[in-house]
């Protein structure tokens, strides 16, 4: 077994230049563990990209071992500093993101509000069995919203009547039009960031006042159905419409994003 | 570990004027003119989901290429890949059902099977199919078209066909002309022709991890620049601009096709984000969305450029998009949208 390595016939002595490159992949560790460790991840990601997150860091650790190792072990060629640089460069993004919120992904969803009243039709093969009890008063949260949502969208008439209580935060749009009329929205992320669409409710507070846009509330009333003419359909459609009794401002709110779940 | 080439080429010399340009303009318009602080921070969240979603698949295409490079010798690869080249290639597009990696994960692969003396064409296939025909990709693709199974068949089947055909078409080109040698880039001078690699023990992990370091910074920065640049497509684009034509049966294929590339969406999940776009873009825009997206995007063509030359890169760029181009608008003629 012949092997060759150019490195080791090189001068050992400590290279400053490689334990930057060694600084490098520790920073996109450390990055990666934030971003799980925070549980801001779940802004980025589905949390099914959670897994290989973890592998990445790890991935990235190992690799800054072996970095900070060859610095001590070998003199090695220097890389460009306009290299590091690059890699360096995507960090700017992170007080930027630090300091966002899930609103801005909300403005950006706007424009997808419209398929997001017909995007549950599209994909009920893919939820689970909606968990809505036979009888009784429906109540949305993290591990059923979707579900739930779906099963509603797909057959408002069957859930014509039944009380629902849901949090979202409050969405206004010229396809949301008539006085009292909102959307209890929620951010639905089908696999990261740059997907994420908002879905609601449909609702309808005449007897009181609509809190502003993008504030969190608690809503409870009964269902009923409406009709809308949406921008990509064939004709008006028949949607839920939740005519809401009882409205209630949060301070904060479990969970921001749904999550289809496959 | 290291070694950068002391002197950038002119790859490099038009690689950081684009990624530092995105942030200057970024800067400069928003921050400066618009006071747009907003979309700043759009810019920073769609970076770092990029970055999250594809860094682990680039971090374990390196860690395989590594392996490769450490582990298996040129005989070995030279003796399982069969000489014909239609066998050659069909045995390269279906090698993605036993290794699952993404767009991200293949280029490093490809480049360290093309040094260990893979044929061209064998490369060229098991860039463009790996991505797509493999058990993750397939299954996501299930999952989000459970109640349009036909897209799973198309998407298979128009994925492998294309992978076949530009495989064929460049077995019959000159790799000497076409693949650039990794001392190039001063890469990998270790791994001299008939120089035997294969080597076990814990040196050989050593080995294993120094070249998984090489792979990725050389990589990377190809990577990171074109996570920027489509970051900054991105945030100065308006999504609205795509749903205006989506219904158009001609003009939403080359849209949806020109999406792909921008967006650079992992291929793993992609069908989701296709998925979402159903009722907005006709059939075959969506499927052009997810054949042409795993083969070809803005961020993997700049980690293609130091594996092949400029020419190759049109000429699969090209090729890639005519294929989609014709599957989508020939499932719109079949379909005709409502």
């Amino acid at each position: 077994m012949n092997t060759r390595n150019p490195h080791e016939s090189g001068t050992r002595r400590f290279s400053p230049q490689e334990l930057l490159w060694a600084g490098v992949l520790l920073a996109y560790s450390v990055l990666f563990g934030y971003l799980l460790v925070s549980g801001r991840i779940r802004d980025l990601v589905h949390p099914r990209f959670v897994p290989f997150t973890v592998m990445g860091a790890l991935c990235l650790l190992l690799l800054s071992g072996a970095q900070i190792a060859s610095a001590v072990r070998r003199r090695q060629p220097r890389p460009p500093r306009s290299v590091l640089a690059l890699f360096l460069l995507p960090f700017v993004a992170v007080p930027l993101f630090v300091a966002s919120s899930s609103s801005i992904l909300a403005g950006d969803a706007n424009v997808t509000i419209a398929s997001a009243f017909s995007s549950a039709a599209g994909v009920s093969g893919v939820a689970s069995a909606a968990p809505i009890p036979a009888t009784g008063p429906i109540v949305l949260n993290r591990e059923n919203y979707y579900s739930v949502y779906t099963a509603i969208y797909d057959s408002p008439a069957a859930y014509t009547g039944r009380r629902v209580t849901v949090t979202g935060f409050v969405y206004k749009s010229p396809l949301v039009q008539g006085p009292g009329r909102f959307l209890t929205a929620r951010e639905l992320m089908w696999c990261c960031a740059v997907d994420v669409a908002t879905i609601g409710f449909l609702s309808d507070f005449s007897g009181g006042t609509i809190p502003a846009a993008d504030t969190w509330v608690t809503v409870s009333g009964t269902l009923a159905t409406t009709t809308m003419t949406l921008p990509e359909g064939n004709g008006p459609s028949t949607v839920p419409l939740l005519l809401v009794d009882t409205l209630r401002v949060m301070k904060s709110h479990d969970f921001t994003f749904v999550y289809p779940t496959f | 570990m290291r070694p950068l080439s002391k002197i950038p080429d002119i790859r490099l010399i038009t690689l950081y004027p684009l990624a530092f340009g995105c942030i200057l303009v970024l800067l400069v318009k928003f921050a400066i003119v618009d006071h747009d602080t907003a979309a700043l921070q759009r810019f920073s969240i769609i970076t770092l989901t990029l970055l999250v979603e594809a860094l682990p698949f680039l971090l374990l295409g390196t860690f395989l290429s590594s392996i490769l490079h450490v582990y298996v010798s040129e005989e070995l690869i030279r003796r399982l890949i069969p000489r014909s080249p239609l066998l050659a290639v069909l045995a390269a597009s279906v090698m993605g059902l036993a290794l699952p990696v993404c767009d991200c994960g293949t280029v490093p692969i490809v480049r360290r099977l093309l040094a260990k003396g893979a044929p061209l064409h064998v490369g060229v296939t098991f860039l463009l199919a790996v991505p797509m025909i493999n058990p993750v990709v397939l299954l996501s693709t299930w999952f989000a078209f459970a109640q349009k199974p036909q897209m799973i068949l198309y998407r298979v089947g128009f994925g492998a066909a294309t992978a076949i055909l530009i495989g064929l078409l460049t077995s019959t080109l000159d790799a000497k002309y076409e693949v650039r040698p990794q001392s190039d880039d001063g890469q990998d001078s270790s791994d001299v022709e008939g120089e035997p690699t294969v080597l076990r023990t814990t040196h050989g992990i050593g080995e294993v991890l120094r070249h998984a370091g090489d792979d990725f910074f050389d990589m990377g920065r190809y990577f990171l620049a074109g996570v920027l640049l489509s970051a900054f497509v991105q945030t100065v684009l308006p999504a609205q601009s795509l749903s205006a034509i989506g219904h158009d049966p001609i003009l939403s294929v080359p849209l949806m096709i020109a999406a792909a590339y921008v967006l650079s969406v992992c291929s793993q999940a992609d069908a989701f984000i296709a998925q979402s776009f159903l009722t907005q873009f006709t059939p075959g825009a969506i499927l052009a969305f997810i054949l042409f997206g795993p083969m070809v995007d803005m961020k993997n063509t700049l980690m293609l450029v130091p594996v092949f030359r400029r020419r190759l890169i049109l000429l699969l760029i090209g090729m890639t998009a005519g294929c989609s181009l014709a599957a989508g608008l020939w499932l719109n003629l079949q379909v005709p949208p409502a």
